[in-house]
């Protein structure tokens, strides 16, 4: 490919309605988020491309932020962060664009997943539910919004 | 950042193999590998068959292409590698998904993998075979007469030279779709030959609502046919394991399910589950659930491959993610492995039972490594177990599971 067509294709790109910025998610993230949210209630849901209940689910997502403005959401795709690009497209299109984004960025997956539940054997979707105390609730497949409604509910408060 | 980012993406898409987001599960391959590398060390899993020889045929993708390799030294060394396709191909090689390999008693190589198909999660099931002991291979050839969906194939050998292939089948589906009725999960689809894959004697869905995306495990029992075990989908969406023998040559039985897990989950696992037929008759399981009545990774024992599978015992330790089990069934002895997990060290643990899984060996490590890793695979060569096990630091070794005679 020449330069010019290089240019072009990353013009196009730079076109694509922006998301918030995607973050790599590597050794260490995990901990890291749920410490910057300690004493909130944190909702993390693990999604990606190649995984249809995941997509079907973004909508829900959508739904569930309206409902529940309190919510703190954060979205780890567990694409590699090269894949950047259409996950930005995808969060859009869901109208995702201005949640908090992360992509797996470190090959070592299966540490990474251990990091975030040592049981998690790497299903999706997957949601992990951090109360204000750091006590972890694990949902896998696809989410049961009521379930997650009654643990929003729980919280009290929500953001301080 | 946001200047940069544009190109770097450009750049790291040219610099990526074939377009597409794979799922990225345990990938041993170093990310660094070149777009058309087709070396070992590029590869995710491998899966190895012993001839009656002695000669061990691996088989892995990378780069697009599926290659074999002989070893005549027990794994210490490799010979040249072939490729078994002509060209460069999008090969299903994520999650559960893996070329397999089989050989037969007149030391026929037989190699089956999937191609991905442009509509995301489907495929084509290819078969190519080997006359001379997997020096070449003839040129790969479709298996399924409907050309909706195959995926995630598996092979077994059986009486006379038999050879079976399993796969998850979408054919069902669509046709429901194309009636206007609703359908749940794949099909578990099967194809027979007597002529070394040259022709079918049977091919079509054996068994309907498997799970979509999980590894079926197959094994040959006494009177040389074949066993099935898979995660299937029991209504509404309980991904728990069913087991099917055959009732005659060319039979298919019924389904029968083979424990309550009560897994209720809409995602794809990719884990599926090991099988064994031990030589007094007896079947053994292994598979991993996150059901409602147990959580891990378990092992259960029917007397018969057509009697009830008894209490589910779990495996390995529950604080190490145990996954991905093997079982092997040699002589009068029956191996186990499967692979752990703490965090920072895989470890393939091993137990065996001289009684047909009655009582068991206390676990013990085989190996280990502190990156990627593919799934453990077991093999013997008519006399010995070994692992086969590929990982990122080490690379691809044979370990015995016990020291020679």
């Amino acid at each position: 490919m020449t330069r010019l067509a290089a240019l072009i294709l990353a013009l196009m790109l730079a076109a694509v309605p922006a998301a918030a910025e995607t973050r790599p998610f590597v050794k260490g993230s995990w901990s890291a988020m749920v410490q910057a949210h300690a004493g909130r209630p944190l909702v993390v849901h693990f999604w990606s491309l190649t995984c249809a209940p995941c997509l079907a689910e973004l909508p829900v997502w959508r739904e569930l932020r309206r409902r529940h403005p309190e919510m703190t959401l954060v979205m780890v795709a567990t694409d590699s962060i090269e894949d950047t690009a259409r996950l930005e497209r995808t969060l859009a299109r869901a109208g995702l664009s201005d949640v908090a984004s992360w992509a797996f960025a470190d090959d070592f997956v299966q540490r990474l997943r251990f990091e975030v539940d040592g049981t998690w054997q790497g299903e999706l979707p997957m949601t992990r539910l951090i109360d204000r105390h750091g006590d972890g609730r694990t949902l896998v497949g696809s989410l049961t919004p009521s379930v997650l409604a009654d643990w929003l509910g729980r919280q009290g408060g929500g953001r301080p | 950042m946001t200047i940069i980012r544009p190109f770097l993406i450009v750049l790291l898409a040219l610099a990526s193999a074939p377009a597409g987001a794979q799922h990225r599960h345990d990938a041993p391959a170093p990310p660094a590998c070149p777009p058309g590398e087709t070396g070992l060390a590029c590869a995710k899993q491998a899966s190895p068959v012993f001839l009656g020889d002695g000669t061990l045929v691996l088989v892995w993708s990378a780069g697009g292409r599926v290659m074999v390799a002989r070893s005549t030294d027990r794994g210490a060394s490799l010979g040249p590698a072939v490729a078994v396709n002509a060209a460069v191909e999008a090969i299903d090689e994520s999650g559960d998904a893996r070329p397999a390999i089989a050989a037969d008693s007149r030391g026929r190589v037989f190699v089956a993998y999937a191609l991905r198909k442009e509509v995301a999660f489907s495929g084509t099931v290819m078969l190519s075979r080997s006359d001379d002991g997997g020096l070449g291979f003839a040129p790969p050839r479709k298996v399924a007469s409907d050309p909706t969906s195959q995926r995630f194939p598996v092979l077994g050998v059986g009486e006379s030279d038999r050879l079976y292939l399993a796969w998850i089948d979408k054919r069902g589906l669509a046709a429901a779709k194309a009636a206007g009725q609703s359908y749940r999960g794949a099909a578990l689809a099967m194809a027979w030959s007597d002529d070394g894959g040259d022709s079918f004697v049977f091919e079509g869905a054996a068994q309907h609502s498997s799970c979509e995306c999980c590894r079926i495990a197959m094994a040959i029992d006494r009177h040389g046919r074949p066993v099935l075990v898979w995660r299937h989908l029991f209504a509404p969406n309980i991904r728990d394991h069913a087991v099917m023998s055959f009732t005659g040559r060319d039979s298919p039985g019924p389904l029968r399910r083979l424990s309550e897990d009560d897994w209720r989950i809409d995602a794809c696992p990719h884990h599926g589950p090991a099988l064994a037929v031990a030589a007094d008759g007896s079947a053994h399981a292994a598979w991993y659930t996150a059901g409602g009545n147990r959580k891990g990774l378990f092992l259960a024992r029917a007397a018969s491959a057509e009697s009830q599978f008894g209490e589910p015992r779990p495996i390995g330790r529950a604080d190490r993610s145990p996954s991905h089990p093997q079982l092997l069934a040699l002589g009068a002895r029956l191996h186990l492995a499967w692979r752990e997990f703490d965090g920072e060290v895989s470890r393939v643990m091993a137990q065996h039972s001289d009684d047909a899984g009655v009582s068991w060996s206390p676990p013990r490590e085989i190996a280990a490594t502190r990156n990627n890793s593919d799934r453990p695979v077991l093999v013997s060569d008519g006399r010995r177990a070994f692992l086969s096990w590929l990982t990122r630091a080490e690379g691809w070794r044979l370990t015995a599971l016990e020291p020679a005679p």
